[in-house]
């Protein structure tokens, strides 16, 4: 069943302030995502990965063209509709994970965590245990639960903002290089992760450069070599 | 999922003699949506804030109310009586300065009954208890309520007008530059403060503020205005990281990094 949609999707940048140069990235994106596939980006650095991620999450606005997301017999598109259909779509369906943690300062780690589960309204006394758990999987030290992530290492803060969205009960994942920073131990502690997920048929979009990673976890690549406009 | 449309907004237009304050709004908002509006001074963001709050009558245009109890009402033309009952009743302003929205000769627990009694809640220990709870929802102590608000600080102050306005459960809140007089300290607690009543009592907010850290944590969508108008509107972090017109660009890239 597909569950993601992209029709005649383009993406330029136009940029005003700066002589009004226009940066044609993506061009004429056409194609279907099944559920509980579990797809690897690629193609060079620059290329737009990231920018294809940012756009499957409304984060970023094509230029024209439909992405179609299908909740059950709902189908919405992204491109055109309001802006609480996307929150609502983010708070229950879809998670994305960037490659740096964004979040309010002075803010203890716990509750960050604790903060997915409350919004899905799924936060019940059993949560606190299993938020525990999954961040002592995640090696994040029990010391360091209630302090912000803000003053925590590059690794630290990529593993809490994988727990961030991990602990969430979404069918869409989107991962922009989840265990880059990451050393091998916790690699692997990811990877696990996200297998888990992929066995409760959760569909994930994931950018990812190590070839191994890719083919332990991925069933299919998408290359946006293909989509590179003709005037680049 | 239907989600109820609570106020809609067509051609909104308010000028100062010639001089424009803004110019044909629109825009709709949904139950438990917080809307911000960002632009630089001048811009005329709290021109519309005040229209939209009925602080001050547009010159023009339209500002469709749903009302709790179903059905539409055109705000605009509703009797000054019932204009203002609306607004203590279902409304709550939150002013950047507290003691523009505090009576600082009252205590603080006078200041939340003092709402509450517009609303025809008249019970004492009903009034203390809502009081107190309100105190500790935005994290103040509550064996403080008989103190007088002149002897708080300026975060304790912001916390007790916003206390007292969510104490009445309104349907929609305005705010103008909730931390805008606040330390950095203060602010980051305060909007984590606001950020999480929101999502338990799902209540609906308009925001103005020119501080864009502000509308990223705590917006659903964004107006930005300048000169009047709005020149792009949309999902907050949308507007934010990847901004289509040349002015919300400038804005975005005007940002000092720490």
């Amino acid at each position: 069943m597909k569950i993601i949609e992209l029709k005649n999707v383009n993406k330029k940048f136009i940029l005003h302030n700066q002589k009004g140069t226009v940066l044609n990235v993506l061009n004429n994106i056409n194609l279907e995502i099944k559920t509980g596939e579990c797809i690897a980006l690629v193609g060079k650095s620059g290329i737009g990965k990231s920018t294809f991620l940012k756009m499957l999450y409304g984060n970023y606005l094509p230029s024209s063209g439909e992405i179609n997301i299908y909740n059950n017999n709902n189908k919405i598109n992204i491109v055109n509709s309001l802006e609480h259909q996307i929150i609502n779509l983010r708070k229950y369906f879809i998670g994305y994970v960037s490659q740096f943690l964004r979040v309010l300062p002075r803010v203890p780690t716990i509750e960050i965590v604790s903060d997915t589960l409350k919004q899905q309204s799924l936060f019940d006394e059993h949560s606190l245990i299993k938020i525990k758990k999954l961040l002592s999987e995640l090696n994040i030290q029990e010391s360091m639960w209630n302090l912000s992530p803000l003053t925590f290492s590059g690794g630290e803060q990529q593993r809490v903002n994988l727990a961030k969205t991990l602990i969430g009960n979404y069918s869409i994942l989107l991962l922009d290089e989840p265990t880059a920073s990451l050393d091998d131990i916790n690699k692997s502690i990811v990877i696990d992760m996200i297998k888990s997920k992929l066995k409760k048929n959760v569909t994930i979009i994931v950018i990812v450069h190590d070839n191994k990673i890719r083919n332990e976890i991925c069933t299919r690549e998408i290359n946006l070599e293909k989509y590179i406009p003709n005037d680049n | 999922m239907n989600i109820k449309k609570i106020m809609h907004v067509e051609n909104l237009t308010h000028f100062y003699g010639s001089q424009i304050g803004c110019e044909d709004i629109n825009f709709d908002l949904y139950k438990g949506e917080i809307l911000g509006i960002v632009g630089e001074s001048g811009s005329g963001k709290s021109t519309l804030l005040k229209c939209l709050s009925g602080e001050i009558y547009p010159s023009s245009g339209k500002i469709n109310i749903s009302l709790e109890q179903g059905g539409v009402k055109d705000f605009l033309s509703l009797p000054e009586q019932e204009k203002r009952q609306l607004m203590r009743s279902m409304w709550g302003i939150v002013h950047q300065n507290p003691r523009d929205g505090l009576n600082l000769r009252i205590s603080a627990g006078g200041n939340i009954a003092e709402r509450l009694l517009n609303v025809s809640e008249k019970n004492y220990s009903h009034l203390r208890n809502t009081g107190k709870y309100w105190m500790e929802k935005t994290e103040m102590d509550s064996d403080r309520i008989d103190e007088f608000p002149i002897g708080f600080s300026g975060g304790m102050q912001q916390r007790l007008q916003i206390s007292k306005i969510l104490s009445s459960n309104p349907q929609i809140v305005f705010m103008d530059e909730p931390t805008g007089g606040l330390d950095v300290s203060v602010q980051a607690k305060i909007l984590d403060t606001i950020k999480s009543i929101v999502r338990d009592i799902n209540v609906t907010m308009i925001i103005v503020t020119h501080d864009l850290a502000v509308v990223r944590f705590l917006t659903d969508k964004l107006l930005v205005m300048k000169d009047g108008i709005v020149v792009e509107t949309g999902l907050t972090d949308r507007v934010l990281d990847d901004p289509q017109h040349s002015y919300t660009q400038l804005l975005t890239s005007s940002i000092l990094q720490v």
